[in-house]
C-alpha cells in the first residue's frame, strides 16, 4: 500500500525522505494554509457530542420498506422478529434484526419527492432542489467540514460505492471536503503508488529534476496561487508516504472479521467504513445501488440483501462489540418507499415517498427506539410522521452539528444548515 | 517676378511642412499608446513592465488556444523582430481552430452544454457553439439566435438552448438572469427578492412570462400543448384546445385497438426534440396561501416597464431586442466581465453572474471602456480578445519573488484550467507531432475591427469512443467522472459554471502518478517520435532537451540547469551506460516537467 515501502526495490523510507529534503519539502511541515477556509469557521456550528464518525449508508434507487424494515402482509417476504419486543423485519434483513436492538428506527419518514435526483438531494441536505441555494453542501461535507483535523493530509469526507446527485459534493464549502470517492473497495486509492518501472535511482533522479526545474521558477515567479500549488504537492507526496493509508486496506482485518462481512462488494465496502470509522474520519458514506425495483422486486430484493444484510449485521455487530458504537454514528437510509401495491409490470414496485424507514443509532442516540409507524399495508404513517429535514436534523444533532447554524455561503450571503426541520426528540 | 519667386519658394516650404506633418503624425499613429492603456494606467502605482517573450507566448497561446505553442511558433515568435508582432501571432491564434475548440468548453459552461442530450443529435449543441466562435459570430446575434430559438433541434441547433430546461418558462428566466443579465433572481420565485426590495415575486413571473410561450416536444410527432400547460392559455381557448385534442383523439386514436394504438405510437415517434412555439400560450401567477394569483401575468423586463406588445408577437423577439440593446450595459459588462478574468487574471466583480447594486466594482474605468468597445466592435468576441491581449495591460510580467503582489500592476499566475492542461499534455506528449497550420501568413490589416478573423480549419467534435484523444473538446461533455478532465474541474454541466478552478490533493496525485502523465513520460523515448528526430541530427542529446524545454516550458535551458543536466547525463543516472540515447534521461526529464509548477502555470 505505502508507495515507498513496497516497491520491489525496497526503496526505504529514509532514502526518500533525503529525496523529500532535495525537493525542498518537509514532510513533517504543517498544512494550515491548504484547510484555511475564508470566513467559515467550524467551531461556530460544532456543539458536543462523543461522534467523532458518521456512516451513512445510502440505499439507492428507493428501498420498498414493506419488503425490508417495515414488514406487512402485503411484502413479498416472510419476518424477523428482533430483540426488541414487538418489533420485527422482513426477512430480507434477518441477520440484521438480531443486532438491531443496538440501534432504533424512524418508521414514520414521509415526503413529496418521488424523483430520484430531487429526493436524494432532500436525503443529503434537507433541502428540496432549487430551494433558492445553489451550491449547497451535502450533509456529509458539512460534518467533515466542522469535524476537520488539522495535521498531515487525509481525507475527512469518504464516499465508497455508487456516486452521483448530492452524494460528496461539498458545494461551496469547497473541493477539499468533497467526497474521497472509493469505487471499488479493494483497490480503494488511485495514484498514490508511482509506476511500477520505477526503480530507486529513477526515483531520485525525477526528484532532483523537479526541483532543479522548481528552483529556477521560483527564482521568476511568486503568488499566493504557485505557493497553494506547492503545498497541495507536498500534502500529496505526504499522503503517499503516510503510515494511515493502511487504514484503507481491508486485507489488515483478521479473517473472521471479514468473513462476517462477506466475499461480497457490499460486504467489503462496509468493512472498509468500519475501518475508516475506527480511523475517526468524520464522515462515510456507502451507497449500495439497485433498489430501484420497478420489475422484478422480489429477485432483485433477494438479491441485493443476501450481501447487504450479512453486511450490515456484522458492521452493527462489530461497531456494538468494540465499543465504536459510542462514538460512531450509524444511519442506513433511503430516498422513498415504494408502492405497497404491486404495480409497474405486476412484479415491482414504483417511487413512493409517503412512507418509509430509516435505521439510525449510535453515539448518544437512544437505542431499542421505534419513532412513528404505518398503517397495516405501509401505505401511509399514521403516528409521529418526520420529514427528512427532520432526519438530517436529528443526524446533525448527534453528530455535534448545530442545526440551527449558519455557514457563509459563495455569494456571502449567510446559509442556514437547515430551513426547517428539528430533532426527533424520542432519539435525541 | 520676385514676388512670384519667392511665392514659389513658399509654396516648397508649405508642402515640405505638410509632407513634415504627416510623416510626424503617421509616426505618432504607430506609436499611439493602446487606447485601453490610456484607461489602466491609473490603477496602480506600481510601473507595468513587459512579460519575457516567451511567457507572453505561452500566456497568449494558452488563453487564446487553451494550448502551448508549438516549437516552431516558440522560435519564430522569439526571433521576430517586428513590433506588432503580438498582435500577428494573436491573429493567428485566433483564427486557428484551436481557439474554437478551447472557447467553445469556456462558453459550453456558460451555456451547460451537454454532448449527449436526450432527443437532440450527439454533439450538436456544442457544434453550434464552436462554429459560431469560429466564424466570429457577434455574441449579441449568438444570445439572439440562442433565445428566439424554435423548431427542430436537428435543424436549428440553436433550439438546444430550450431542451436544457425541458422549456420551463421559470428555470429559463432563472437561466436567463444570471447567465446574460447578471442576476440571481431565484430566491424571487417563492417569495419577494429577500435582498433586493425592488424585485417582487411578481416581477420574476413578469420575467418568465416572456418564455411562456415555448414548450418543449419530445415524445410524438402529433402532440399537442402538454395537459400542465393549459391552465396557461386564455381562458377562452383553453376549451377551444382541448376540444381540438379530443377531435384529434376521436379521429386517430378512439376506435384503435391497443396494438393498434401502440403501433401509432411507434410510428409517430419523435427522434430529435423540437422546441414549440404558441402564441397564446401566458403564464397564471401561482394560487398562494397568502397572495391572491391566478391571472395571467404580464411579460415585464427585469427593473424595467411592461412592453406593449402585438397580439401573438413572439414575446422572446421583444426580449431579446431589449437584453441586447445598446442601452442596456448589463449585457456586456456580464459578458466582458468574464473574458477579463480569464485574460487580465482579475474579474471587476464577482461573482460573475450577479451584479447588484451593492456590488463593488473595481478598476470600473477599465471595465467601461471594454464594454464600450465591444459595443463598437459589434460584439465580436475575437475582436474583444485581440483588443485586450495586444495592450500592455495584458503583456504585463507576474510577481517576482519578494515582490508585494498587485494585481493591476502585475498578471496573477492561473492554473492550467482542464483544457489547458490536457492539451498540454498531449502536445508534451510524443504522439502529437504534428504542428498546427498556422505557416499560411495572413496579410495584417491596421485596424483591429478591420481583421479578417474568421476561423481557418475543420472543427474537431466530440467523439463516440473514448480514445484517441488530441484536444479536450474532444472529450464527450459532461466529462465523464473518472476522466482526468473531471479531476481537473471538469463540471456536470447542470449550472452555469460548474467547471471548478479548485486544486485538490486527487489532481497532484493523478499528475504524480496518473495514467496520463504515464501515457505521456512514456511516449518520450519513443523512437518514432518527434524527440527523436532532433537525435537524429548529431547524437546529441542536449538538442533533444532543448526541443523538450521549448515544447513544454516554452523556453531554453538555464545555464545551472545545462550544468545539472550534463552531470545527470554523465553520472550514474544515465541508465545502460553503452545506450546513447538516454530514453529514461528523457521519460525522467518529461515527467518532472509536467509536474513543475512552471508548466501548471500561466503566469
Amino acid at each position: 500500500m505505502n508507495l515507498f515501502t513496497s516497491t520491489k526495490n525496497n526503496i526505504n523510507r529514509a532514502s526518500v525522505l533525503k529525496g523529500l529534503a532535495a525537493l525542498g519539502l518537509s514532510p513533517l511541515a504543517p498544512l494550515g494554509k491548504i484547510f484555511a477556509t475564508g470566513k467559515n469557521q467550524p467551531e461556530s456550528i460544532r456543539i458536543a457530542s462523543p461522534v467523532k464518525s458518521v456512516i451513512f449508508l445510502n440505499m439507492a434507487g428507493g428501498m420498498s420498506h414493506v419488503d425490508t424494515l417495515d414488514p406487512k402482509s402485503n411484502g413479498q417476504f416472510g419476518r424477523a422478529s428482533t430483540r426488541i419486543r414487538g418489533v420485527s423485519l422482513a426477512s430480507t434483513f434477518s441477520k440484521t434484526a438480531r443486532e438491531l436492538h443496538r440501534i432504533s428506527m424512524i418508521r414514520s419518514l414521509s415526503s413529496s419527492q418521488g424523483d430520484h435526483r430531487r429526493a436524494q438531494f432532500l436525503l443529503h441536505t434537507g433541502y428540496d432542489i432549487g430551494a433558492g441555494f445553489p451550491d449547497i453542501p451535502s450533509m456529509g461535507a458539512v460534518i467533515a467540514f466542522a469535524h476537520q483535523k488539522k495535521g498531515p493530509y487525509f481525507p475527512q469526507h469518504i464516499t465508497i460505492g455508487g456516486r452521483g446527485n448530492m452524494i460528496g459534493e461539498a458545494g461551496f464549502l469547497g473541493t477539499r471536503f468533497n467526497g474521497y470517492h472509493i469505487g471499488n473497495a479493494e483497490r480503494p486509492l488511485s495514484n498514490v503508488e508511482a509506476h511500477r518501472w520505477l526503480s530507486e535511482d529513477r526515483f531520485y533522479r525525477r526528484e532532483q529534476l523537479l526541483s532543479m526545474l522548481n528552483q529556477h521558477f521560483s527564482k521568476k515567479v511568486s503568488s499566493n496561487q504557485t505557493e497553494k500549488f506547492k503545498d497541495m504537492h507536498k500534502a500529496a507526496v505526504e499522503f503517499m508516504n503516510s503510515e494511515r493509508l493502511q487504514v484503507f486496506d481491508i486485507k489488515k482485518e483478521n479473517s473472521r472479521t471479514a468473513a462476517r462481512f462477506g466475499e461480497s462488494r457490499i460486504g467489503k465496502s462496509l468493512l472498509l467504513a468500519k475501518r475508516l470509522a475506527q480511523a475517526e474520519v468524520p464522515f462515510i458514506e456507502v451507497t449500495v445501488g439497485g433498489f430501484d425495483t420497478h420489475s422484478n422486486n422480489r429477485e432483485r430484493l433477494t438479491q441485493i440483501t443476501k450481501d447487504l444484510d450479512p453486511a450490515v449485521a456484522a458492521l452493527l455487530g462489530e461497531l456494538g462489540s468494540s465499543g465504536l458504537l459510542k462514538q460512531t454514528l450509524f444511519i442506513l437510509s433511503s430516498e422513498f418507499g415504494r408502492t405497497p401495491n404491486m404495480a409497474s409490470n405486476g412484479n415491482g414496485r414504483d417511487h413512493y415517498p409517503r412512507a418509509w424507514t430509516t435505521l439510525i443509532g449510535g453515539g448518544n442516540i437512544q437505542p431499542k427506539q421505534v419513532i412513528g409507524a404505518t398503517d397495516q399495508r405501509g401505505e401511509k404513517v399514521i403516528k409521529d410522521k418526520k420529514t427528512v429535514s427532520d432526519q438530517v436534523a436529528t443526524i446533525y444533532k448527534a453528530a455535534g452539528i448545530d442545526h440551527g447554524g449558519e455557514l457563509t455561503s459563495s455569494f456571502g450571503r449567510p446559509f442556514p444548515l437547515l430551513g426547517k426541520g428539528t430533532p426527533i426528540s424520542g432519539l435525541i | 517676378m520676385v514676388p512670384f519667386q519667392k511665392l514659389r519658394k513658399s509654396k516648397i516650404y508649405i508642402v515640405t511642412a505638410i509632407i513634415l506633418f504627416l510623416t510626424l503624425q503617421n509616426q505618432a499613429i504607430e506609436e499611439k499608446e493602446h487606447p485601453l492603456d490610456q484607461v489602466y494606467a491609473g490603477l496602480s502605482s506600481n510601473a507595468i513592465e513587459p512579460a519575457e517573450d516567451n511567457v507572453l507566448l505561452k500566456r497568449l497561446s494558452l488563453h487564446t488556444r487553451g494550448r502551448l505553442p508549438s516549437l516552431t511558433e516558440y522560435q519564430r515568435f522569439t526571433s521576430d523582430k517586428s513590433k506588432d508582432k503580438v498582435k500577428k501571432y494573436a491573429v493567428r491564434f485566433l483564427r486557428d481552430r484551436d481557439y474554437a475548440h478551447y472557447w467553445s468548453e469556456m462558453f459550453g459552461v456558460l451555456l451547460r452544454e451537454q454532448s449527449q442530450q436526450r432527443k437532440a443529435p450527439m454533439g450538436s449543441y456544442y457544434n453550434y457553439i464552436s462554429s459560431s466562435l469560429h466564424e466570429n459570430k457577434s455574441y449579441r446575434t449568438m444570445v439572439k439566435e440562442l433565445i428566439t430559438a424554435k423548431g427542430s433541434v436537428k435543424k436549428y441547433p440553436q433550439a438546444n438552448f430550450y431542451l436544457r430546461d425541458d422549456g420551463d418558462p421559470l428555470q429559463v428566466a432563472e437561466y436567463v438572469a444570471r447567465a446574460f443579465y447578471g442576476r440571481r433572481l431565484n430566491c424571487a420565485r417563492c417569495h419577494d427578492h429577500p435582498y433586493d426590495k425592488k424585485f417582487t415575486r411578481r416581477d420574476y413571473y413578469g420575467l418568465a412570462a416572456f418564455f411562456s410561450q415555448v414548450w418543449v416536444k419530445k415524445r410524438q410527432k402529433f402532440e399537442f400543448v402538454p395537459r400542465e400547460k393549459i391552465h396557461h392559455f386564455p381562458k377562452k381557448y383553453q376549451k377551444e384546445y382541448q376540444q381540438k385534442m379530443r377531435d384529434w383523439n376521436q379521429k386517430n386514436r378512439r376506435k384503435l385497438s391497443k396494438a393498434q394504438r401502440k403501433r401509432l405510437r411507434e410510428k409517430n415517434k419523435l427522434e430529435i426534440a423540437e422546441v414549440m412555439y404558441e402564441p397564446k400560450l401566458g403564464l397564471r401567477f401561482p394560487y398562494l396561501d397568502d397572495a391572491p394569483g391566478g391571472d395571467l401575468v404580464k411579460p415585464k423586463f427585469p427593473y424595467g416597464e411592461v412592453p406593449i406588445l402585438d397580439p401573438g408577437e413572439d414575446r422572446r423577439e421583444v426580449f431579446a431586442k431589449w437584453l441586447t440593446s445598446k442601452k442596456n450595459t448589463r449585457f456586456r459588462q456580464i459578458f466582458v466581465n468574464r473574458v477579463a478574468k480569464k485574460l487580465l487574471g482579475f474579474a471587476f466583480f464577482e461573482p460573475l453572474d450577479d451584479l447588484t447594486s451593492e456590488t463593488k466594482i473595481e478598476a470600473q474605468p477599465v471595465l467601461e471602456h471594454l464594454v464600450d468597445v465591444f459595443h463598437k466592435q459589434k460584439y465580436q468576441v475575437k475582436n474583444l480578445i485581440l483588443y485586450i491581449v495586444t495592450s500592455k495591460a495584458y503583456q504585463r510580467r507576474s510577481p517576482r519573488p519578494g515582490e508585494n503582489p498587485d494585481r493591476f500592476a502585475h498578471f496573477r499566475p492561473q492554473r492550467l484550467d482542464y483544457a489547458q492542461l490536457f492539451n498540454s499534455m498531449v502536445q508534451a506528449s510524443n504522439k502529437n507531432q504534428v504542428g498546427h497550420i498556422w505557416e499560411r501568413s495572413s496579410a495584417l490589416a491596421k485596424e483591429i475591427s478591420k481583421i479578417n478573423l474568421k476561423g481557418r480549419g475543420e472543427l474537431k467534435q466530440p467523439k463516440k469512443e473514448m480514445k484517441d484523444f488530441s484536444n479536450a473538446c474532444e472529450v464527450r461533455k459532461p466529462a465523464h467522472y473518472n476522466t482526468f478532465l473531471s479531476i481537473f474541474g471538469a463540471g456536470d454541466r447542470n449550472d452555469i459554471d460548474d467547471d471548478t478552478t479548485d486544486l485538490s490533493i486527487e489532481q497532484v496525485l493523478t499528475l504524480l502518478n496518473g495514467r496520463v502523465t504515464t501515457q505521456v513520460w512514456r511516449s518520450a523515448s519513443d523512437e518514432k517520435g518527434f524527440y527523436f528526430s532532433f537525435y537524429k541530427k548529431k547524437n546529441d542529446m542536449f538538442d533533444v532537451y532543448r526541443a523538450m524545454y521549448r515544447t513544454v516550458l516554452t523556453r531554453e535551458i538555464s545555464e545551472i540547469e545545462e550544468q545539472r543536466l550534463k552531470r545527470f547525463t554523465s553520472s550514474k543516472f544515465s541508465g545502460r551506460r553503452q545506450q546513447r540515447y538516454r530514453k529514461q534521461m528523457l521519460e525522467d526529464l518529461l515527467w518532472s516537467m509536467v509536474n513543475s509548477d512552471e508548466f501548471i502555470h500561466i503566469y
